[in-house]
């Protein structure tokens, strides 16, 4: 293999927890919901990959463990912030402090001595693993749904209007939810990819902010899953272009200088200097 | 919301790209400063404890920000802007200058927090210095009913789960991070106890 075509497999297999929660996280923005407990889901479902495969799981069930864990956790804030109609950010705060504290509890509990390697995605297309791919097709798949189905504009309208939802008696509280629980199942594989394919074991607190990542990528992509799916792979690249530069000496800089750069340009997005641009406009509004 | 949101990130970038560079100790083992030099740090109340003057100073802010809100006109006009922004407006409050002035004041008062931590508690900057105090806070802020002495008092509690956290760790081996899922559970309650109030009412 050519090392720019194994350089480009490297970029999207890095891009592809953040391919993931982007696309979960522009989902639930879309229907009104901002949702920070993506962090606690990736790490959830890293967890319940490392989990199952450590008891001998193969990897389908490792992936499909940690699908159901980011399901489980987006459940619970589903629950604070549609069910019960609490603050969106503290409830994502409730959900990531639970993630971390239960995956490192039981981590420290049952895992810590004799750390197991976990079950590798075996590879689909070159090196890239069928869950590389799902990533890859998220977006324009959450796209098409937004964007050119009735169901995507209904949901559409919970982020936007509330008010103009209830009046078309579009069921608010049904669309936040299922958008939520979707973005779980995302996140939770996005976990997934973490622990079986960019490392081999569990690490407390591994998802690494790689969630926040997401959520600064979905304010840089405008609300659009294609631009902030775009905007994950071009970090892939940069993440992947970094550590060759850093192997090869090339690179003074440390590399967490590199994490700032979603935050600021998602910032530079959001004062105006790529043109206007506007958050959906019930984000982070309950229902009356 | 969602730019100051963002901005948290960036000032955990600029403090972990600083103390793996420029900041960096002169020992360069770790990516932490040097220790503040002992003239620096806060005079303890308690000898022999970890309360620092900083502690003092947190109670008396609530104090203090309680009577403004409740006592001043500026704090009327502030609750007023905060209850209906429109209404405010219209009785020829300056909504924006209102906003700006928390705003401002809010940001003083954290920075004031991240200080005392470090000439108090810690008396270096290190990577992850603030695990997520300002999560927490914000929490606090909603447990206290946005009240300054309710969240001063949430406060107090989080502090005492997580001291008390860590002595399980120290006396049976528990792992301190159970902490964590214990909050947790108090911010759903938290948020899950308004609603089921008045749901009976």
């Amino acid at each position: 293999m050519s090392p720019t075509v194994s350089f480009a497999l490297n970029a999207i297999a890095a891009a592809t927890p953040l391919l993931l929660c982007a696309t979960g996280e522009a989902l639930t923005e879309k229907a009104g919901v901002i949702n920070i407990g993506i962090e606690g889901e990736l790490l959830a479902g890293a967890f319940a990959a490392y989990a199952a495969s450590a008891s001998g799981a193969p990897a389908w069930l490792a992936c499909a463990a940690a699908a159901g864990a980011g399901a489980l956790l987006s459940a619970l804030f589903g629950l604070l912030t549609v069910a019960v109609r609490g603050d969106q950010i503290v409830a994502g705060t409730a959900v990531n402090l639970l993630a971390l504290g239960a995956t490192g509890a039981a981590f420290r509990l049952w895992w810590l001595e004799g750390g197991l390697a976990a079950a590798a995605l075996s590879p689909a297309i070159g090196s890239l693993t069928w869950l590389d791919l799902a990533a890859l097709a998220s977006p324009p798949a959450a796209a098409a749904f937004l964007f050119r189905t009735s169901w995507g504009l209904r949901l559409r309208a919970c982020g936007e209007s509330l008010s103009d939802a209830r009046a078309l008696a579009i069921p608010a509280s049904r669309y936040r939810a299922a958008a939520v629980t979707a973005s779980g199942v995302l996140c939770g594989l996005g976990g997934a990819a973490l622990t079986l394919e960019l490392s081999t074991t569990f690490v407390e607190g591994m998802s690494a902010g790689r969630g926040f990542v997401a959520l600064a990528l979905v304010a840089f992509g405008r609300w659009n899953p294609l631009f902030a799916g775009a905007a994950a792979l071009a970090f892939g690249v940069l993440d992947a272009l970094q550590y060759r530069l850093q192997a090869a000496g090339l690179l003074r800089l440390p590399p967490q200088a590199l994490l700032m750069l979603p935050y600021v340009a998602s910032l530079a997005v959001l004062a105006g200097f790529a043109g206007r641009t506007r958050p959906p406009a019930d984000l982070g509004r309950a229902e009356e | 919301m969602l730019a100051t949101l963002l901005l948290n990130f960036v000032a955990v970038g600029l403090v972990a790209t600083a103390v793996h560079s420029f900041l960096q100790e002169r020992a360069r083992t770790f990516p932490q400063t040097d220790a503040v030099p002992a003239g620096a740090s806060l005079p303890m109340l308690l000898p022999g404890t970890r309360v620092h003057l900083g502690v003092a100073a947190a109670a008396a802010l609530a104090l203090a920000f309680r009577w403004f809100l409740r006592a001043t006109n500026a704090g009327f006009r502030m609750r007023a802007v905060g209850a209906n922004r429109e209404a405010a407006a219209l009785a020829g409050i300056r909504v924006a200058r209102i906003r700006l002035a928390a705003f401002l004041a809010s940001g003083a008062v954290a920075g004031l927090g991240g200080a005392v931590e470090l000439t108090g508690v810690t008396g270096r900057l290190y990577e992850s210095f603030s695990s997520g105090y300002g999560f927490l806070g914000l929490a606090a802020a909603v447990i206290g009913r946005l009240d300054p002495v309710g969240t001063a008092a949430a406060c107090a509690a989080f502090g005492a789960l997580q001291s008390a956290g860590m002595l399980l760790e120290r006396r049976f081996g528990v792992s301190s991070v159970a902490v964590l899922v214990l909050e947790a559970l108090l911010l759903a309650a938290a948020l899950a106890l308004p609603r089921w109030r008045r749901a009976r009412a």
